[in-house]
């Protein structure tokens, strides 16, 4: 086996030479357009053509031709399989899936390695349960007894077992789990098939955008890490290190690029990816849902490692992985080096990707971002920044007095310090008019009831504060 | 009948070497990691690698509820199936007009894939159940309709001309004479609906899993366990095989007038 094996090695290093020798390099990319924080690494970079940019041309690279192969994927299996067939080189995915696909290219005589991360929560946001929108169900502790559906083997697989598991409850016994993908999953809520679905990025946050789910567990609360990273066939990465180093220049430019200008590159990934801007707004912008971070921090080096065991647990892996060898830090660190940014800094840095605005209506600075809200209102190219939720929901009053109409309301989490649609958030209204906003409405009462003030949805809240006026 | 006695058989035989040479062709292929450029075994699990895989699934405690939650979509999808298809069948085979008004609709609907009614059958049914049974149901609907159709339509119209002139009334010429008729016919399409209800398996258990085989090899395929999605093939393969043979036995049995195929 050992030996085929090599043999294999052999044969696929000797077609990669031949493909020198004809001065064609093939940089074939698996993205998953759709799963949207894979957006930098995918996407972006594509849309922007930044790997033109940053492909080595000089050196053992002058005479070359580069043969760019892009190929849009659902799952990050599907990308698996195609690595493992050789017709793809790079593949982004989860922590969940990326781990698989450590085993499956072992399990082929190959290997492939972990090169970055490119979105995530290092306490779990991104994953989330949903349930359909008239269901009573406000909290996770409500499911006992139900039928929860959640993509098999992916990251919120992992997410729903340790949340079951922190309710104390036997997976096997207290809920009925059953394996559905997305695209499947949504149908079902609209049609009440299933009474709440675990899902990644970006359906936990699309689903209630849509209006047919509701959010009732956000990642976090599971306090996991989670991410979505790339990965690259490591005989590939040994022939060609620079490609790789300028895969992952590209990445870190189009995360810069975001950066700047959050609302534009949110449209572009609505207008590719058919995931509207609202919801990539949420995940990408500052405050936002989770961080565009490409340091591999240890949570997330860990979240490798407790995929592979929850396999395990699940008998549906029987191979481990040396996560210390498959997660490689030197490209990423070199890409880092060459765009001159400081990856030991990026690497200790646990903030919300940063808010510098002024509050649209004070014109102050905003420094306290605890009960910070967002307005996009129609046709605006630029969000409205408040710096606080009652100062936004006030603001709102006038725009639509104004006759505009607001796209969307954000808020902060008060607690976890999540960014939330208001539509569907739970606010608190303290007797001298402070709003603070909430997830969970559980949440919400133990707040009104330690700090006072009366607990509202979000039309309660905006008729509170018209109210007041 | 001794003499035809050995040549069954032999032609048994036969039969289990041809399969033999495919697996160990198979086998030399991975084994081999043989790549002829245009297909390469280089992935593809030898069978003894799935043969291993196949006696892990056996031993699992959920093999037979994977057997038993398939076997009970695939049965009653394509019950209900049958009975739908032959009713319609017959309907449109003996009548003009009911073809005219009943043919075009469900002529429109054959050629949509399985696979493309998942997001409408997750939202008509209630039930994921519901909605996995649609899928095998409209997988065997189409060939068993067609062939009652066909079988009905090529009742010899001598006889059915004799039977009215012997003055049999439109229910008994419909028992008597066309039923029998088409039965041939009606088996054979019964036999081809159960294959394409089990080709619809995996299909209709993409929608929602927890039990099924077409699951099974499916949530193989999303962890990438090759040796196990070839078990659930193979699977699918020989329950499929055997509920069609036990069809072919069941027409045989009931249509005793019809001379025995001896190919």
């Amino acid at each position: 086996m050992r030996f085929t094996s090599l043999l294999a090695g052999a044969a696929l290093s000797a077609t990669l030479i031949t493909i020198a020798e004809a001065e064609t390099i093939r940089v074939a990319i698996g993205t998953q357009d759709t799963t949207i924080n894979t957006a930098t690494g995918g996407l972006l970079i594509r849309e922007l053509k930044l790997l033109d940019k940053f492909l080595p041309k000089d050196g053992k690279y002058k005479d070359v031709t580069y043969d760019i192969q892009w190929r849009n994927f659902t799952t990050g299996a599907a990308i698996t399989n195609d690595q493992i067939a050789g017709k793809v080189d790079f593949g982004v995915m989860a922590d969940f899936p990326g781990s698989f696909n450590g085993v499956a290219h072992e399990k082929a005589g190959r290997k492939s390695i972990f090169i970055t991360v490119l979105s995530g929560s290092v306490k779990g946001s991104g994953n989330g349960i949903v349930v359909p929108s008239a269901s009573p169900v406000q909290s996770i502790s409500e499911l006992k007894g139900k039928t929860i559906s959640v993509p098999f083997a992916s990251t919120s697989h992992g997410l729903l077992l340790r949340a079951i598991k922190a309710q104390g409850w036997d997976p096997d016994k207290d809920v009925t789990i059953t394996a559905q993908a997305p695209e499947v999953a949504g149908t079902a809520l609209q049609s009440n098939q299933i009474d709440a679905h675990a899902d990644f990025v970006p359906f936990a946050e699309l689903f209630p955008w849509r209006g047919f789910a509701r959010k009732i567990y956000d990642g976090s609360q599971a306090n996991g890490p989670t991410f979505h990273g790339a990965l690259v066939d490591a005989a590939y990465a040994e022939k060609y290190p620079e490609i790789v180093v300028a895969y992952l220049r590209a990445a870190l430019e189009a995360d810069r690029l975001f950066q700047e200008e959050p609302e534009k590159y949110s449209e572009l990934i609505a207008k590719v990816s058919g995931v509207d801007a609202e919801v990539n707004y949420l995940f990408h912008g500052p405050l936002g849902l989770q961080t565009r971070d490409l340091t591999w921090k240890p949570e997330y080096r860990q979240a490798v490692g407790t995929s592979i065991d929850t396999l395990k647990l699940l008998k549906k892996a029987d191979q481990g992985l040396d996560v210390d060898k498959f997660v490689v830090d030197k490209y990423i660190r070199e890409a880092f080096k060459q765009a001159g940014l400081d990856y030991e800094a990026s690497l200790k840095n646990y903030d919300q990707l940063p808010l510098k605005a002024k509050d649209a209506a004070t014109g102050e600075e905003i420094k306290d971002f605890k009960r910070v809200a967002q307005i996009w209102v129609k046709d605006e190219p630029l969000i409205r920044h408040y710096a606080t939720a009652e100062g936004a929901l006030k603001a709102l009053k006038t725009l639509e007095a104004e006759g505009k109409t607001a796209r969307v309301f954000y808020a902060q989490d008060r607690e976890s310090g999540i960014k939330l649609l208001g539509a569907q958030a739970w606010f608190v209204r303290a007797d001298n008019g402070e709003v603070s906003a909430f997830l969970l409405k559980e949440q919400a009462e133990k707040w009104a009831q330690a700090n006072g003030g009366k607990v509202l949805d979000y039309n309660g809240a905006r008729a509170a504060v018209l109210a007041s006026n | 009948m001794q003499s035809n006695h050995d040549a069954g058989w032999r032609r048994w035989i036969l039969r289990a070497v041809s399969i033999a040479v495919c697996l160990l062709a198979w086998q030399t292929a991975s084994v081999h990691h043989l790549n002829l450029g245009f297909v390469s075994f280089v992935n593809v699990p030898p069978p003894t690698e799935v043969l291993e895989a196949a006696v892990d699934l056996a031993q699992s405690p959920k093999s037979l509820n994977h057997i038993t939650s398939s076997l009970r979509r695939v049965a009653i999808g394509f019950t209900i199936a049958a009975v739908l298809g032959v009713l319609l069948g017959l309907a449109i085979g003996r009548s003009r007009r009911l073809g005219d008004i009943l043919l075009p609709p469900l002529e429109l609907l054959r050629p949509i894939p399985a696979v493309a009614w998942i997001p409408l059958a997750v939202l008509m049914f209630p039930s994921s159940e519901g909605s996995m049974i649609y899928i095998t149901f409209i997988g065997a609907l189409f060939p068993i309709l067609l062939s009652t159709i066909h079988g009905v339509e090529h009742v010899d119209p001598r006889l059915i001309a004799s039977a009215k002139s012997l003055g049999g009334t439109r229910f008994a010429i419909l028992r008597e004479v066309t039923l029998p008729g088409a039965a041939p016919a009606i088996f054979t399409g019964l036999a081809i609906g159960m294959g394409t209800s089990w080709f619809c398996l995996v299909t209709a258990e993409m929608i929602s899993g927890q039990f099924g085989i077409g699951y099974h090899t499916w949530e193989s395929y999303v962890i990438q366990r090759y040796p196990d999605i070839i078990v659930g093939m193979a699977v699918i393969g020989i329950l499929g095989m055997g509920s069609s043979l036990l069809l072919r036995q069941l027409g045989r049995l009931l249509t005793p007038w019809h001379s025995e195929d001896t190919r």
